[in-house]
């Protein structure tokens, strides 16, 4: 087996050491050894300087062009981070391994909240898409837990199939991830089912999902979505804003194609004349004058490529290529399936929204409603980030015990 | 746990996340470092908008640097659209209509007795209720004496000029101009209850000397509709034009604009999405700077003589004198010192917007206000042709200066053949006959029979096939009659001087359009194609549709009156200088259209126009005979255009041609006077009121001083045909 070839690498004395106890707690107080010495400093870092560097450009185009300065939505991203980061603390000293157990419970209540978002009163609409509850000064979008549950479900079955996966079992999973899909969909949030489209490949890939089984459903996948894309299930916008990207040299076929158009024309023209090194914290005519829409949230990246430039656009992408390397690394070290699933699905969550964010802005990909991971504006986003390395880093500190 | 099939599937996962990064790169790298400088651009149009500054326009002067045409600043008051439109509707229509009432409000008048609150008139910005008000209010000093009373505005004039698109929504859209004091003052005060409305000082132009010599100075409008599309085309690359900019129409004003017309300065806003201003891009702002000065080469003194002459003459006349029109010019070198047409207009009333009824009024087909007679009209020119026809004659070798032709005061004109035409006994414009004469009488007594002989003569040397049929026409042409003179302001006629050609051109076109102009019969329209003998008798003595402008009759005695035969082509135009400096952008170059070969005929024409007015025999004698001819001598030649009904009701057009001081002439005066009657009767006594001053020393050319013109260039025509009312008006042609 690969455990017996797996343990000669590890240090045999911490190993011990930790697997006298199972509560954190307890550790934390008395033993100062084990999992809190394994801490992955380097993850911790790589989101701290993130996430920080998101704030200040949030900062940098909701301040307003003139003092007095508008600080308020920065404000609330500190907070933000505040409680993200005690959130991500709270689940890296938690035992990811009880999970095992009650992953159904945080799989189930996901799907529950995916659905009561639906109904209307209870769920709220913005601009089209009913995805919001609205708790007091906040809004909360379930979808962004959501995927989180997604993958927790889907490591929790799969680990206890223990890589041995027939069709049937395959079938199963594919259910797990099915479902939230399916209610994602149905709000519409077209990006968010994106995401999981490619989390749960990723997560299907790394299970051992054979390779025709792959094929197989690469295939229904595309057969699907050209279903979905020419059968007007979508609204006509939403089509648009897919396929504008593939369009972008042709005329406008219509006022929603024109608008998109010009949301892309605007993101890309902010983001190209940024230049080698940028015009400067604050000095963006584009993004710090609200010529890209939806600045702060969906297309914050091009307020780092109009001020900073492709020197600042480079440096976010090897900041981000961090994180994901030290979650793969994770993923590799992780001491069980459960852990190694989470994270390979924490890290295609986070490669896949980076990319599909950035792209959009740049041309490459359609533009589709998802966040920057660690960088836009937006609560539940941001926490499901912070929650997502806390369970990264409980699965990191727990790799010997 | 972890399998190698694990390890192995997740290190399929990080070169998928690998390539995918990459991507980016690679995107980014062309983005951002490739094809930036594209973005670049497109960015910055993107996100500025350029205001333009207007700059002030040059001054116009005269030959002494006196100011002709000055700036003057008008309150301007303003509405920011960029501001306007964030209020919403109620306090907009609020904010209306407390602005229109205070506009419509009259300063010093408790009452508001006009009705100023009649709705839906569209001319509201110029209903020009001062126009009756300007006269009795304007004795003050030149700037903002005059100023109009403001006409009522309305809500919905207001609403419509902010709708106005050629307005620059970027800029402040002006509503109402040169609002009194009080008003300024009050929207100054009470500004929170005029929200987005600013109060400006703008430049416009002001005329210290009202009405003289409008016609020359021309004035500035919006850009017609025409000239604004031919900018958008092709703007002028230094000093764009913008929609709502003004232009020289007409004048000096027109023909100088390139010069008189500021470099706009520019200033850079960069804004939002939603095109509000965010802030100044000071680095990038330019001063406007302002249009150069045209000194022009008239004299203010002279153009004020030559105006009050004209009007002395048209009130001593009385009713049947409509119009008129002057022009002084330098023979040396074609320079125009003064310049006058009647009736005439105040430019003042012309800025900042014109009413319909005004503009009607100044147009009027019957009266042509806005008519530069001197330049845009032609007029018979009667006996003052006469140098032409002598030259022609001379040229075509049909008289000699010395010897002697009958005049028997009355001479028959057969064309051949006899048979058809008959013959035309005509007689001489004076009466009686002057027996046996020489050039110089001929021109001194203004006999008829002397020309008719020679446009005769003319006629048979063509018909003889010796010379061609226009040949006297070319010769006379020469002198610069029927083309245009060339002079440097806009609209100019060229005359016309009939020809056997142009005879034939009009019979066919009367013919083509209806056949009922010759009563449908094809012998009518062939005989009146034929060019007969009278009608060169007649082009002899500048009848006949010969028709001339003032101005070509000044410059065709100019090359008679310089001693070198040179045809100039006039010109206004002193010099142009930097603003309010001496540094010259343009001098003077006098342009020689032709020189004449007097040959040796100089001598006897020069004597002839002496005579007109200072031999007993001469047609203009006793009119100058308290002329100072001692000191300024005098040469003239009389010119009475047959255009009277006879019945009195409309009498014929006077003219009169002078030069002077001989032998060394300096000036030129040519004057025609519609329905003035004799030559001598009206156009020139005229003359002699211009060049009495000049003559007598009160106004030394070269020098400035002396002569002080009133403030306002105001002329009392009453008192000027009173005190000049013992200049003989003499009964001659």
């Amino acid at each position: 087996m690969a455990v017996t070839r797996y343990r000669p690498r590890t240090p045999p004395p911490r190993a011990t050491r930790s697997s006298t106890t199972r509560t954190p707690m307890a550790n934390f107080g008395t033993n100062l050894g084990s999992p809190l010495r394994h801490v992955d400093w380097v993850l911790l870092v790589a989101v701290g300087l993130v996430s920080s560097f998101g704030a200040l450009m949030v900062y940098s185009v909701t301040r307003g062009p003139v003092a007095p300065h508008d600080t308020s939505y920065v404000k609330r991203v500190i907070m933000f981070m505040i409680i993200g980061g005690v959130l991500m603390v709270g689940t890296a000293l938690y035992d990811y391994r009880r999970l095992r157990d009650y992953w159904p419970f945080i799989y189930g209540a996901s799907v529950l909240l995916l659905a009561a978002v639906l109904i209307p009163g209870v769920g709220e609409s913005r601009s089209g898409t009913q995805g919001w509850f609205q708790l007091g000064p906040f809004q909360l979008q379930p979808s962004e837990m959501a995927k989180l549950g997604m993958i927790i479900g889907f490591a929790g079955l799969a680990s206890q199939f223990r890589g041995d996966l027939d069709n049937m079992r395959v079938l199963i999973l594919l259910g797990v991830c099915g479902a939230p899909m399916g209610l994602v969909m149905l709000q519409p949030d077209l990006g968010t089912t994106l995401v999981s489209v490619a989390v749960a490949f990723s997560l299907l890939l790394v299970a051992g999902v054979r390779p025709r089984v792959l094929g197989v459903l690469t295939l229904g996948a595309v057969v699907f979505t050209t279903l979905v894309l020419t059968s007007g299930v979508l609204k006509e916008y939403q089509v648009a804003r897919l396929t504008t990207y593939v369009r972008q040299d042709q005329q406008a076929t219509s006022e929603r194609d024109e608008k998109t158009r010009y949301n892309l024309d605007q993101a890309k023209l902010a983001i190209g004349s940024g230049g080698l090194t940028g015009k400067g914290l604050f000095a963006g005519t584009q993004t710090n004058n609200s010529f890209v829409p939806e600045q702060r949230t969906d297309f914050i990246f091009t307020a780092v490529g109009e001020q900073l430039g492709f020197v600042g656009s480079a440096l976010l992408l090897c900041g981000l290529g961090v994180i994901v390397w030290r979650i793969w690394r994770t993923a590799q070290l992780a001491r069980d399936d459960f852990g190694m699933l989470m994270c390979t699905g924490i890290m295609a969550m986070i490669v896949i929204q980076s990319f599909e964010n950035i792209g959009m802005t740049i041309g490459i990909m359609p533009i589709t409603g998802i966040p920057l991971p660690f960088m836009s504006y937006g609560g539940s986003a941001l926490l499901t980030m912070f929650l997502s390395v806390g369970l990264v880093q409980s699965v990191h500190m727990r790799r010997f015990s | 746990m972890t399998t190698p099939d694990h390890r192995h599937r997740l290190g399929l996962l990080a070169v998928a996340t690998l390539s995918l990064f990459g991507a980016l790169f690679a995107r980014l790298w062309i983005l951002q470092v490739v094809s930036n400088e594209e973005a670049d651009l497109q960015v910055s149009s993107n996100a500025t908008r350029t205001v333009i500054l207007p700059a002030p326009r040059g001054r116009i002067l005269d030959r002494h640097n006196v100011v002709l045409v000055d700036n003057r600043v008008s309150v301007v008051v303003a509405i920011d659209w960029q501001k306007y439109r964030d209020l919403d509707e109620d306090e907009q229509t609020a904010m209306l209509e407390r602005l229109a009432a205070t506009l419509s409000r009259r300063p010093g008048s408790d009452s508001d007795d006009q009705s100023d609150e009649t709705d839906g008139s569209d001319e509201a910005e110029s209903d020009s209720a001062g126009s009756d008000d300007v006269a009795d209010s304007g004795d003050g000093p030149s700037e903002g004496s005059d100023e109009p009373a403001e006409p009522a505005v309305t809500v919905s004039f207001l609403r419509k000029r902010l709708n106005d698109s050629r307005f620059n929504h970027f800029r402040p859209i002006p509503v109402a101009e040169d609002i009194p004091v009080e008003t300024e003052i009050y929207l100054r005060e009470q500004a929170h209850l005029f929200p987005t409305v600013t109060v400006e000082r703008q430049t416009v132009r002001s005329y210290p000397y009202g009405s003289l010599a409008a016609h020359l100075l021309g004035y500035v409008g919006p850009l017609s509709d025409e000239q604004w599309a031919r900018f958008k085309e092709k703007n002028d690359p230094d000093k764009p034009y913008e929609q709502s900019d003004e232009i020289g129409r007409s004048g000096v004003e027109a023909t100088y604009e390139q010069y008189l017309r500021g470099t706009p300065g520019r200033q850079v806003f960069e804004v939002d999405r939603a095109g509000r201003i965010v802030r100044e891009l000071i680095d990038q702002r330019v001063e406007p700077k302002p249009g150069d000065d045209v000194h022009l080469s008239i004299d203010i003194r002279i153009q004020f003589k030559t105006e009050e002459a004209l009007a002395a003459q048209l009130a001593r006349s009385g009713s049947k004198a409509t119009s008129g029109a002057a022009v002084v010019v330098d023979p040396r070198n074609g320079q125009v010192r003064a310049m006058a047409s009647w009736p005439t207009y105040d430019p003042a009333e012309l800025v900042g917007g014109i009413s319909q009824e005004l503009w009607a009024e100044l147009t009027d087909p019957k009266t042509k206000v806005l008519s530069n007679r001197t330049i845009q009209e032609a007029y018979p020119a009667a006996s003052t042709f006469k140098l032409a026809s002598s030259y022609a004659g001379l040229a075509l070798g049909i008289i000699e200066p010395d010897v002697a032709v009958a005049d028997p005061g009355t001479h028959q004109l057969c064309s051949p053949p006899r048979t058809t035409d008959g013959c035309l006994k005509k007689n001489s414009g004076g009466g009686a006959g002057h027996g046996y004469i020489t050039l110089p009488t001929a021109l001194t007594v203004s006999s008829d029979v002397y020309y008719y002989k020679i446009g005769e003569a003319a006629y048979y040397m063509s018909a003889r096939g010796e010379v061609a049929e226009d040949a006297f026409q070319d010769e006379i042409m020469q002198l610069g009659y029927g083309t245009k003179t060339g002079i440097d302001l806009t609209g100019e006629s060229g005359g016309r001087v009939p020809t056997p050609e142009s005879n034939r051109e009009l019979a066919d076109s009367l013919w083509e359009r209806s056949r009922d102009n010759y009563d449908n019969n094809e012998a009518n329209w062939q005989d009146a194609r034929r060019w007969k003998v009278g009608y060169s008798a007649d082009v002899a003595i500048g009848q006949f549709d010969t028709l001339v402008t003032p101005l070509q009759t000044a410059m065709a005695y100019s090359a008679l009156a310089n001693a070198e035969g040179r045809l100039y082509r006039p010109s206004v135009l002193s010099h142009v200088a930097k603003a309010n400096s001496a540094t010259l952008v343009k001098p003077f170059e006098a342009v020689i259209t032709r020189t004449i070969d007097w040959r040796d005929w100089r001598p006897a024409l020069l004597q002839g126009f002496a005579g007109v007015t200072q031999s007993p025999s001469g047609t203009a004698y006793s009119t100058f005979s308290s002329f100072p001819m001692t000191e300024f001598a005098v040469s003239g030649k009389t010119g009475t255009a047959e255009v009277g009904d006879g019945a009195g009701q409309r009498r014929d057009n006077s003219l009169f041609v002078a030069y002077g001081p001989n032998p060394d002439n300096n000036l030129v005066v040519s004057v025609m006077i519609e329905g003035g009657g004799f030559g001598s009767q009206s156009a020139a006594p005229a003359a002699y009121m211009i060049l009495e001053p000049i003559a007598s020393g009160e106004i030394v050319q070269d020098q400035p001083g002396g002569f002080i013109v009133p403030r306002q260039g105001r002329i009392d025509a009453d008192a000027a045909a009173e005190r000049t009312s013992s200049i003989g008006q003499g009964g001659a042609d």
